[in-house]
């Protein structure tokens, strides 16, 4: 039993020692979606505008087109599948390495709202990057598994699939991925689906109602709070999605209204791109939740010259 | 429950503990129980016909024993074989009969869409009817507690998905338990380490590769098709190989000793050898019970062969209630039959085993296909594609690449050729080993599996293929 002892060490030992050989390579890349994170969470990141929110932040705003039409430094930290209280974290999260930007962009939509009883959506990309307290106290209140993610490593390296092994890989040799070049500034584009068309993904959409949660004007608030803590100026965005989505979204009007009402007794300026023409615009979406590179940049372009004309 | 899941990983430990610290009777008492925990805990209502069926053949077999004469003894088996069989033609292909004759009525508004067969159903009824047959051939004598019949039938390790075992050799086990010694643990631990491997590492990340092509052939081009065909052949091997090792390791906790089954078949170089290492527990079975109850070869030369075809036909048909699965069979017994023929007209390859090895490995992968193709329509697509020879390894790659992009493509073809390779040595070693091999090197190794289990294992997977079979 003293040899079963023995070995049954060594594999745990080796276990973590693994475990923190790919994170470390995760860690390394120079560029991309792994980079991005760290510059995020584990690095001092400075700028001048601060770009949250979920996807559609993510790949909605072009920190580039921000940068020329306000000549200030901008950063976008949108993660995909964020609801609104994981927002809030990352935007705590980024503060922990980070000197306080000017402004926070938050970007405000039907998605921001939606408070799937699931976890943090693509929760195992964090795992690297939970040496940040803020993220991984934030991220522990959304998915109690955290704590034990962090500390133990046969229950983490399950989820820590091959896409992650592949990141490792890349950070240590120094090559790109395939998409790595793509991420600019934080702002990740997204890319239309592989399988299907538009068109498909419309036909596809059903009818749903997207219910406020009651928490939601409190996390709003804190996240207010934080900026006014550091004399940060807070905007929202309302940024396009496909009018095919919108349809399907039975109360989006009032979600809206909601955005609108808040902001307005708050004293928040709102940018509400909800009936631009884009939103009609077929050539300017990946998805009929998300707009492709070409609509993103038109959109940023847009939306950065009303910023620089609000901050004049 | 299953084993590749995290309920398993604290359920094992704890009924071996607690079935450790017991005594006497009620250790099966509690192994019982654990097993019915086991067999309920996705499903309970299962439990009850798991139970209903042991119950029958419990009180038949005393019936059997009982009956003075053959004609009454025999009445006895057919209700056992009735029951049984009849569990299995209402809940496997109820769906099937229910379906077919809606169809033919023409109220389709009324087809069952979604059917689910209790897990382990054939498993267990095979194991349950074998008893009742062997008291009738008075190969054995029935049990007199109810108790310890249910646990034969219901032993956990075992129950889902075989090696479905005779009551000969499980019964005296678990009665009487044999000790565990320090080798006996760690031939446990490595048997499951490599199952769990095998499992979750090989079959569930070349179900990534295999399920979209499967899904969808007519996207694909005759060489893709053909190494999707492949890598089934691995997958459902490592799958359900497996799901043996893992419960021949569990079972040896409670010192009993599964029978073999699986005996490297992938390494056969023809398919009759094929049929003597695949799946050994069922297709002994079928032997026993039903290639025998035909008739077996104490017949007609015509009817020897009938009797092996309809063997494989029905054996095809027990996987399921699908042509394909039966054309599967038709496959595997019409070339059966044909290398007997060639065998005794030219006699046994005796060189040249390698050509033996690529006959069977790519007739075992053109039948699979029949066995994993989701319609005749499907079928037909794969076959027309792959015979084309219309093949562009360029294009193939670039298919199978896009479906799972390149370093999961890369680590599928290392997974295989770790299986063969293991298999390999394990076959073609040497028995004795050296000191430094047993005490460094093998432990080693499996120390390297498990952190590349870790590493690169598929854990968002399903279920093991054979529970519903």
């Amino acid at each position: 039993m003293k040899r079963a002892l023995i070995y049954s060490v060594l594999t745990l030992a080796l276990l973590y020692a693994v475990r923190e050989v790919l994170y470390t390579g995760v860690r390394k890349n120079k560029q991309g979606e792994f980079a991005r994170l760290r510059q995020a969470f584990l690095e001092k990141t400075p700028c001048d505008i601060l770009i949250i929110g979920s996807s559609r932040a993510e790949g909605h705003c072009y920190p580039p087109a921000f940068d020329s039409a306000t000549g200030l430094k901008t950063f976008n930290i949108g993660m995909s599948g964020a609801t609104l209280p994981f927002i809030a974290t990352t935007f705590e999260a980024y503060l922990e390495n980070s000197p306080p930007p000017q402004y926070v962009v938050l970007n405000v939509d039907w998605h921001t709202f939606d408070h799937p009883p699931d976890t943090v959506y693509l929760f195992p990309r964090y795992f690297p990057y939970l040496a940040n307290k803020k993220l991984q106290e934030g991220i522990s209140k959304r998915d109690a598994r955290f704590p034990l993610f962090k500390y133990v490593a046969p229950y983490s390296m399950p989820y820590f699939g091959t896409r992650y092994i592949n990141a490792a890989i890349r950070g240590y040799t120094g090559k790109l991925g395939q998409y790595d070049t793509t991420v600019v500034q934080g702002y990740t584009p997204v890319l239309p689906p592989v399988r299907s068309s538009l068109k498909q993904e419309i036909t596809a959409l059903y009818n749903r109602e997207v219910t406020i949660p009651k928490h939601i004007p409190a996390e709003l608030l804190r996240i207010k709070k934080i900026c006014e803590a550091r004399n940060i100026i807070l905007v929202f965005v309302i940024s396009p999605i496909h009018e095919a989505l919108t349809a399907h979204i039975t109360n989006h009007e009032t979600l809206l209204q909601f955005v609108r009402n808040f902001a307005g007794a708050e004293r928040i300026r709102l940018f509400d791109y909800s009936n631009s023409e884009m939103c009609s615009d077929d050539a300017c979406f990946a998805d009929p939740s998300h707009m492709n590179r070409m609509g993103s940049r038109r959109f940023s372009h847009v939306f950065a010259n009303d910023f620089a004309q609000y901050i004049r | 429950m299953q084993f590749n899941s995290l309920s398993f990983l604290l359920f094992f430990p704890l009924v071996l503990l607690v079935w450790r610290l017991l005594d006497g009777d009620f250790r099966n008492y509690f192994l019982l129980g654990a097993s019915y925990f086991f067999y309920s805990f996705v499903h309970p209502w299962f439990a009850i016909l798991l139970l209903a069926t042991t119950c029958f053949d419990f009180f038949i077999g005393q019936q059997i024993s009982l009956s003075a004469t053959p004609p009454t003894r025999k009445k006895w088996l057919v209700l056992s074989v009735a029951i049984n069989l009849g569990v299995l033609a209402v809940f496997k292909y109820g769906a099937l009969f229910w379906n077919t004759g809606m169809e033919l009525f023409g109220s389709t508004n009324n087809l069952i869409q979604n059917w689910v067969i209790p897990a382990g159903l054939s498993f267990y009824t095979f194991q349950s009817m074998s008893y009742t047959i062997d008291i009738y051939r008075n190969k054995q004598k029935p049990e007199k507690s109810l108790t310890n019949f249910a646990l034969y039938v219901s032993f956990f390790p075992q129950l889902v998905a075989g090696p479905v075992e005779r009551y000969g050799n499980l019964m005296p086990q678990l009665l009487q338990p044999k000790p565990l010694n320090e080798a006996v643990f760690f031939r446990s631990v490595r048997l499951i380490v490599w199952g769990f491997f095998k499992k979750i590492a090989i079959a569930d990340r070349l179900a990534d590769f295999v399920n979209p092509v499967f899904d969808a052939p007519e996207t694909y081009q005759g060489l893709t098709l053909l190494v999707a065909g492949f890598f089934f052949v691995v997958q459902v091997y490592a799958d359900f190989s497996g799901y043996t090792d893992i419960a021949t390791g569990v079972a040896r906790f409670f010192g009993v000793e599964l029978q073999l089954n699986w005996k490297r078949p992938l390494l056969s170089t023809s398919l009759r050898e094929f049929w003597t290492r695949n799946h050994i527990s069922m297709t002994t079975w079928f032997r026993d019970y039903l290639y025998i109850g035909l008739g077996g070869s104490r017949c007609s030369r015509p009817r020897w062969l009938l009797n092996l075809f309809l063997t494989f036909i029905i054996s095809g048909f027990w996987h399921g209630p699908a042509w394909t699965f039966v054309l599967w069979g038709a496959m595997h017994g019409v070339f059966y039959i044909i290398e007997i023929l060639v065998v005794e007209r030219f006699g046994a390859l005796k060189r040249l085993r390698w050509a033996g090895w690529i006959y069977l490995l790519t007739f075992h992968t053109l039948s699979l296909i029949a066995f994993r193709a989701q319609s005749t329509h499907d079928l037909g697509v794969f076959y027309e594609r792959i015979f084309s020879f219309d093949w562009h390894i360029t294009r193939a790659f670039w298919e199978l690449r896009y479906l799972n992009d390149l370093f999961p493509l890369a680590l599928a073809g290392l997974m295989i050729a770790l299986l063969f390779a293991k298999e390999a040595h394990e076959e073609f070693s040497p028995e004795k080993k050296s000191k430094v091999y047993i005490t460094f090197l093998r432990p080693m190794f499996y120390v390297v599996l498990v952190l590349l289990l870790f590493t690169l294992g598929q854990f968002s997977a399903n279920e093991f293929i054979y529970f519903h079979f």
